[in-house]
């Protein structure tokens, strides 16, 4: 009718967005909440947060429209992990340089000193369980995190981490051990 | 009614998760009655839990984030509707033009052009920070094995790349797995194999041609890249440069025999 009337492009691609927001835009806290625990900065799981929103935005037609809070987490997490790569390479090297090779070295290694992401705004927190989850060591602490705040199940999990699901419950095994073991300290 | 066999300790994580059906659930909850352990573990954990999800301090996302989230969203529908406005080629002029005018400003500082990094030296840089992320994470490989047999068909579904694995026998180089990353937004296989006290990181992605090894030194990582049998090779280690060498040949030798 008017001239104004939009397109059928344009109002597919509205349609698009709003279908997208509607479907993911619910989860912001929890990925920001994710990205935070991981990088340890509110300004960078920010950063962190939108890039990863326009990743899934790319790649929503793909989306089976199952869950959109385990895909989005899963894409929150893997571009926090690119982005930690990218972005803080020289605490990288130091971790590399210590050439440790099976996950009960990480988990001696994060009791004894803490890993570089730990040197984070957890640290100033006063709580014993938000020292004790920040203290984890990062592939121990994704999986407390994912399983116990975001409740996702072993199969979420283990497809947002590309690992083997006996490899969730090894390192949640082995990070409950951590925390168990860190609070009992704590409390006596 | 005996059927309902012992679980053991080992499922108490399965158990506290959901993960178990009923019938082995009940076969749990009869291993807890003989297992002191599990029942202080299982009440220790279902604590932690609690602890975790009331006490534990969470973020969230600012109003700003929100609306930068919401403006980033709408510019992104510009290039997703290209594909629709193909049926209304007259759309596209504008849009040549106001990109016309955008070349010219950029062109007029070559400096934009310098800085681009070339797709080689970006997925280099991708590699790199992939291995580095598994060095750091204690987190080497996904699979571990020596065969090769095993290590190759363990990437399948994983990704579109069929790595070329070779056991390189009594080089000094043994297959250690493989492990799949995700350099530039896209799973790639990394086969891991040992040198000495280090690890070597092989990356592969299809390509043609050959191209003889040119080795980098990036912040104190080896990078050797190669083409080959069909594929761009990228290794990266933290071994020196003539031990990666070493390694390519041979690795290359191999590769050269393997169908």
């Amino acid at each position: 009718m008017s001239q104004d009337q939009p397109s059928r492009g344009e109002r597919g691609a509205g349609a698009r967005q709003a279908l997208f927001e509607a479907a993911v835009l619910p989860y912001l806290d929890d990925a920001v909440n994710l990205a935070w625990w991981l990088a340890g900065s509110r300004a960078d799981a920010e950063d962190i947060v939108q890039e990863a929103v326009l990743r899934a935005f790319k790649y929503f037609d793909r989306f089976s429209g199952d869950r959109a809070r385990p895909w989005l987490l899963a894409i929150v997490r893997n571009t926090c992990a690119t982005w930690m790569a990218r972005n803080r390479p020289r605490q990288l090297v130091l971790v590399a340089d210590a050439g440790e090779t099976a996950e009960g070295e990480a988990a001696r290694r994060g009791e004894s000193v803490p890993s570089p992401e730990t040197q984070s705004e957890h640290r100033e927190l006063g709580r014993a369980i938000d020292r004790a989850v920040a203290a984890l060591p990062p592939e121990f602490r994704e999986v407390v995190l994912l399983r116990e705040v975001e409740e996702l199940s072993y199969k979420e999990i283990a497809a947002a981490l590309e690992i083997p699901i006996g490899t969730v419950m090894s390192r949640l095994a082995r990070a409950r051990k951590l925390l168990q073991a860190r609070l009992k300290e704590a409390v006596g | 009614m005996s059927v309902i066999n012992e679980i053991g300790c080992d499922a108490l994580h399965l158990y506290l998760d959901g993960e178990l059906d009923t019938v082995e659930s009940l076969g749990f909850e009869k291993h807890l009655e003989t297992c002191a352990q599990c029942r202080q573990d299982l009440a220790d954990f279902r604590a932690i839990r609690a602890e975790i999800q009331t006490q534990l301090t969470r973020s969230g996302a600012s109003d700003g984030l929100r609306r930068r989230i919401s403006a980033a969203i709408a510019q992104e529908e510009a290039p997703a509707s290209a594909p629709a406005s193909r049926r209304r080629p007259v759309w596209e002029w504008p849009k040549l033009a106001a990109a016309a005018v955008v070349l010219v400003i950029l062109s007029s500082s070559a400096t934009f052009y310098l800085n681009q990094p070339s797709e080689e030296s970006q997925w280099t840089a991708a590699v790199l920070a992939a291995h580095q992320r598994a060095m750091l994470s204690g987190h080497e490989i996904d699979v571990v094995s020596s065969n090769r047999h095993t290590v190759k068909p363990w990437f399948s579904g994983k990704t579109n790349v069929a790595p070329l694995v070779a056991d390189l026998g009594d080089t000094g180089f043994p297959l250690i797995g493989g492990r799949l990353d995700v350099p530039l937004h896209e799973a790639m296989p990394a086969i891991i194999y040992g040198a000495g006290p280090h690890v070597i990181s092989l990356y592969m992605r299809p390509a043609s041609g050959e191209a003889a090894p040119a080795l980098k030194k990036i912040d104190g990582f080896s990078v050797l890249s190669w083409r080959g049998n069909g594929f761009a090779f990228t290794a990266v280690s933290d071994a020196d440069g003539s031990e990666i060498t070493a390694f390519q040949k041979a690795y290359a030798a191999k590769a050269a025999t393997m169908p």
